[in-house]
Formats: C-alpha cells, sequence, structure tokens
C-alpha cells in the first residue's frame, strides 16, 4: 500500500487469537524493513474489568532493557486529571496498551491500540516505541481508560519476535493483531 | 488445573501453533504478576502521599501556617 511516494506499509501478517491463550508471540520477523507498526484490537479473557498489555522483545526478561514512560487516564469526563508520568522503567518487558476483560462491562468490544517500533533491525542502535491505545466503551459513564506514551528496548539485538500478554488472565478469543512493516 | 498455552506465528510462513507454557514460562509469568502488582502497590502509596502533602499544604496556607520544605515542593511548578 503505498501512500506517498517515498513511504509504503507493508502488510506482514495479521494473526486473530480463536482460543483463549496466555501469549501470543510474532516470531521470525523479516528484517527488511524500517519501521514496524503493530496495530490491534485486544482483549482480556479474564474477570478483571481491565488490565494491561504488554509485550516482550525476543524473549527478553532482563528489567534494565525496557525502560518506558505512560500517560494514562481515568475518566477524564468526570472529572479525574489524567496521571501522567507513570515510569516503567526497571520492568521486564514494556507496558504499551490498556486491554479490557471479557467477562465485564463489554462482552463484545475490544480496546483500541497502536505501536510503532523504529531501528528494529539494527544491531547498534537501541528500538524507539511509541504507542497509544483506548479502552471499549458502550457509554461515556463507564470507565474510561487510555494509555500512551513511548520508551526505549534498550538493546543492541535486531527485534525478530515479540510476545504480548495481559496482566489478567491472557488475550481472549477475537484477540487480533496486524504486523506492518514501514520502509 | 489446565496449562496455559500461547499461539506462537512465524511471520515468514504465516504458519501458527498453539503449544503448553513450560514451567519457566509460566514461572516468569508468575514473577511478572508479583513485579506488576508490588509496582502498581508502590504508584498507589506514592499518589497518595502526594496527595497527603499537598492537602496538608493548602491547609496551612489557609491558616497561615509555614509550610515544610516538603509541602512548599508540592506547590512549586
Amino acid at each position: 500500500m503505498e501512500l506517498v511516494s517515498n513511504m509504503s506499509v507493508n502488510f506482514i501478517s495479521k494473526t486473530v487469537v480463536g482460543t483463549n491463550v496466555a501469549t501470543v508471540t510474532l516470531s521470525s520477523i523479516p528484517q527488511t524493513y524500517k519501521s514496524l507498526l503493530v496495530k490491534a484490537r485486544l482483549k482480556d479473557y479474564g474477570n478483571y474489568g481491565y488490565e494491561t498489555c504488554s509485550v516482550r522483545f525476543n524473549s527478553d526478561a532482563t528489567s534494565l532493557n525496557y525502560d518506558n514512560l505512560t500517560y494514562n487516564s481515568s475518566n477524564p469526563n468526570n472529572g479525574n486529571i489524567p496521571v501522567a508520568g507513570l515510569n516503567n522503567s526497571g520492568t521486564t518487558k514494556m507496558f504499551w496498551s490498556i486491554v479490557d476483560a471479557e467477562t465485564e462491562l463489554f462482552p463484545n468490544a475490544f480496546s483500541s491500540s497502536e505501536m510503532l517500533i523504529t531501528n528494529y533491525s539494527s544491531t547498534i542502535d537501541y528500538k524507539s516505541v511509541s504507542f497509544f491505545s483506548a479502552n471499549a466503551q458502550t457509554n461515556m459513564d463507564q470507565n474510561r481508560i487510555t494509555m500512551n506514551g513511548s520508551g526505549y528496548y534498550k538493546s543492541n539485538t535486531a527485534i525478530t519476535s515479540m510476545s504480548f500478554t495481559t496482566g489478567g488472565s491472557g488475550l481472549g478469543v477475537g484477540t487480533t493483531f496486524w504486523l506492518y512493516g514501514i520502509d | 488445573m489446565t496449562t496455559p498455552t500461547k499461539l506462537i506465528v512465524n511471520c515468514e510462513t504465516g504458519e501458527e501453533s498453539i503449544i503448553e507454557l513450560t514451567a519457566e514460562e509460566i514461572a516468569q509469568a508468575e514473577a511478572d504478576a508479583l513485579a506488576f502488582a508490588a509496582q502498581q502497590e508502590e504508584a498507589a502509596q506514592a499518589a497518595t502521599a502526594l496527595a497527603a502533602l499537598k492537602a496538608s499544604a493548602k491547609a496551612k496556607l489557609i491558616s497561615g501556617q509555614p509550610l515544610t520544605a516538603e509541602e512548599a515542593d508540592t506547590l512549586v511548578i
């Protein structure tokens, strides 16, 4: 899909969760693009209301390799001030999205999430990551959560796989990941 | 108890497979959950402490009492 003359977005894979799983791993990621773009519709199959979705690159659980800052808001329409600057440095994975639970208020709705990773194939540079997400709603009187931010995967190793999981039970049926390579 | 599974997608071939998590992966997931809960608790405690400091600073300002340096810090932008 050619967007402008000097940039193109190339479809790599679409993954639909057909049965509840703890983790989804995208492996053997092509190393031929400048950046990776992940788009996702997410659902946790547990009973937790809402949770975070995290990503771990190359199965790397080294805490010092993840450094990111999220800006979360909860019910801003009810007068709550967005919670800014949650420092997730030192965690063993990158928290990048809010995700809803299946059995709570939104049985048929999914969170909306997107993440851009630059320098992903570099063996010299750290990987810069930006992301934004919003949970599911049926009306704005219910819990309204957004989670946005940016950070780094502080590794010189090229990213060849990404593993997604939630802070709850796991990724529910219908969860979908689209992966694109950007030139 | 059912062993948790993971969906693995090979982006080159499109092949998908569902396999059970290893004992190491389950242990890692449990450690992740504990670490995340601890981090959330720490963040909640910090937020509560900051709110208390702000409330104390506000009350002292209204009543004309001197603020501690910690309370003053909550007012400086």
